[in-house]
């Protein structure tokens, strides 16, 4: 049987996994790409969330088999360097804590950015509730998310 | 795969916990919620010891113009660590390594020593990153398990918990309870104080610590409930319920009297300066002091804002001293917690942008549990197992904003990750009675919500 093709960032990758395979585990295991992380495999936390065209999406409720031909992006493709508007003002506020729920935060925070340039608090609040984090970050989270919106 | 486990004998055991010596008995048989409800309620007055006495607690009780008694409780928790329980291990023939985030590799590396019986200079630990342990992370059998499996396969292994695995095999924080009176002459002034607490299957009494040492007829009582729920620490270990439990008893204490709540605890602090009462007190009240008073300036506690409703707490724990004032935007069903002004002493303030970051996260975390989380227990079986039955706290829910104020120190640092939660929980319950007339005394505060997707 010939794999599934994916687009990760960009780039084209066959897939070698079975075709049920959430796509979170095909990141972390197959590929390699460890930024996307496992939380809870319902889709109620948010640690693995990437964008699927654009919007962000739980990985780990995503059987591969549903992708074919979709752009993908994942935490290390979000930007080149590390410098996403968002993710420069994830370090101007210090968000992070342990850091382990920061890159689905991250995440969806720059989905939520590209659909809508000046999010008010509810929007914010609409776009994020879905990314826990146990840490108890959410009022950085929040400033940050308003501070990315403003460049 | 469906798991079975061997019923187990019940045990007791001698173990000491950072110096103290403690027996611990584990009762055979399969708990649940119902059977801990009524244990917490109906105590047996011999299982009660006495922990600390001053004064003369009976006489004051009996001659009392007026006593006030109230009952606080919370449920088991689970600590729900982001990054679940997971570890690396590759068993050889001289050679153990494993990898993995933990708090305490040393006790790893000694357990798995005992558990596969190989020498302790075969094993090798290396930590990688860690997600938050909260305690959780103390606890490394998860590690022994990897071990375990890559042994019996003789091959590298990579163990990772599911959610069900995590939530469901946890070491949760204790089930506590705790009964407060105080006892009032006909003026309406304080004379006795006596706190009756304890849990499954530990006590959170910390006898010696505010209010003790400020009331001349003070009685503090602890008992425990033997329990086979395995349970451990969790972030500030049973200061996460008793200073909610005891603050918002405070509030009640005050308002009895017809005194501001702030200025009520600083005359206590100032009596106990001037003539403190028995001995060993563990506290410093000027330290007391000084976060009551920032709180008070920094939050315009003399300006209340309309349409505002307020809550004051302040704890010490883990060497820190911290006051909150909470403001909520009234609304009986889904009060809003517009802000929290927050007043830290924790000595010298080493780097105050994470200070204060840490000091926000304890309080979202302290405030999210008390509002919505519990863990409950069917013959022996959590009943919760993932997010969609536990609920923790979501950003639409949070704190609007959060406003932390250091107390200028030359004290050496102490605590920063854990004494901002404890009093949170107290500051809120007590916005909550002003936000919605209601007094909140059983965790979780808010369960009737529903559980988002
Ligand atoms: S791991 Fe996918 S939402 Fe939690
Ligand atoms: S930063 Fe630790 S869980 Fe969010």
């Amino acid at each position: 049987m010939a794999g599934i093709s994916l687009i990760i960032n960009g780039k084209s990758q066959v897939i070698s996994a079975d075709p049920s395979t959430p796509l979170l585990w095909v990141l972390r295991d197959e590929l390699g790409l460890v930024g996307t992380k496992f939380g809870c495999g319902i889709a109620s936390c948010g640690a693995c969330t990437v964008h699927v065209e654009g919007v962000a999406t739980r990985s780990c409720i995503l059987p591969v088999a549903s992708l074919a031909g979709k752009n993908i992006t994942t935490i290390e493709g979000l930007s080149e360097n590390g410098d996403h508007p968002v993710q420069v003002a994830w370090l101007e506020n210090d968000v992070p804590q342990c850091g382990y729920c920061q890159s689905g935060q991250i995440m969806s925070a720059a989905a939520l950015l590209a659909q809508n340039v000046s999010p008010s608090d509810e929007d914010i609040d609409n776009a994020m509730m879905g990314n826990i984090c146990r840490c108890g970050t959410y009022v950085r989270i929040k400033s940050a998310i308003k501070q990315a919106a403003k460049k | 795969m469906k798991p079975e486990w061997q019923p187990i004998e019940s045990s007791s055991r001698n173990v000491n916990l950072f110096g103290r010596n403690i027996d611990i008995v584990t009762p055979a048989g399969l708990e649940d919620t119902t059977g801990h409800y009524v244990s917490l309620q109906k105590v047996n007055p011999k299982d009660v010891k006495v922990v600390r006495k001053d004064g003369n607690p009976d006489e004051a009780f009996k001659n009392a113009a007026f006593i006030l008694e109230r009952t606080y409780s919370c449920p088991f928790l689970a600590h729900s660590t982001m990054e679940p329980m997971n570890f690396f291990a590759n068993v050889q023939k001289d050679k153990v390594s494993l990898t993995g985030p933990i708090q305490t590799p040393e006790f790893l590396e000694k357990a798995v020593a005992a558990r596969l019986n190989v020498p302790l200079e075969n094993i090798e630990v290396n930590l990688t990153r860690m997600g938050g342990g909260f305690g959780r992370r103390l606890y490394g059998h998860f590690g022994v398990e990897a071990a375990v499996i890559s042994q019996r396969m003789n091959a590298p292994i990579k163990l990772i918990y599911t959610r069900e695995d995590d939530m469901t095999c946890g070491v949760y924080r204790p089930a506590y309870s705790a009964v407060y009176k105080a006892a009032f002459d006909k003026n309406k002034q304080l004379i006795g104080f006596h706190v009756t607490a304890g849990g499954i299957p530990e006590s959170p009494l910390s006898a010696n610590r505010f209010p003790a040492g400020c009331v001349d007829n003070y009685l503090a009582e602890e008992w425990t409930v033997p329990s086979n729920i395995s349970v451990g620490a969790f972030r500030a270990p049973r200061s996460n319920f008793i200073a909610g439990a005891e603050q918002s008893f405070l509030d009640e204490v005050a308002e009895y009297m017809q005194v501001d709540p702030i200025d009520m605890r600083i005359s206590l602090f100032e009596r106990s300066k001037s003539k403190p009462v028995g001995e060993k007190n563990d506290y410093d009240a000027d330290r007391y002091i000084g976060v009551l008073k920032l709180v008070k300036e920094k939050s315009g506690w003399d300006k209340p804002v309309s349409g505002l409703a307020r809550g004051v707490a302040a704890y010490f724990c883990h060497d820190s001293y911290v006051a909150h004032v909470i403001d909520l935007i009234p609304d009986k069903t889904n009060p809003i917690v517009k802000k929290v002004t927050t007043a830290v002493d924790c000595g010298i303030v080493i780097n105050p942008d994470a200070a204060t970051n840490l000091s926000q996260g304890a309080v979202v975390d302290a405030l999210g549990h008390s509002m919505y989380s519990a863990v409950t227990f069917e013959k022996g079986v959590p009943q919760q197992s993932n997010f969609d039955g536990y609920r923790l706290i979501r950003h639409n829910e949070a704190p609007k904003e959060i406003e932390v104020h250091f107390v200028a120190s030359t004290v050496s640092p102490t605590g920063m990750g854990e004494p901002s939660g404890p009093p949170a929980i107290g500051a809120y319950a007590n916005a909550l009675y002003k936000a919605t007339g209601k007094r909140f005394y059983h965790q979780p505060f808010l369960v009737d919500q529903k559980v988002p997707g």
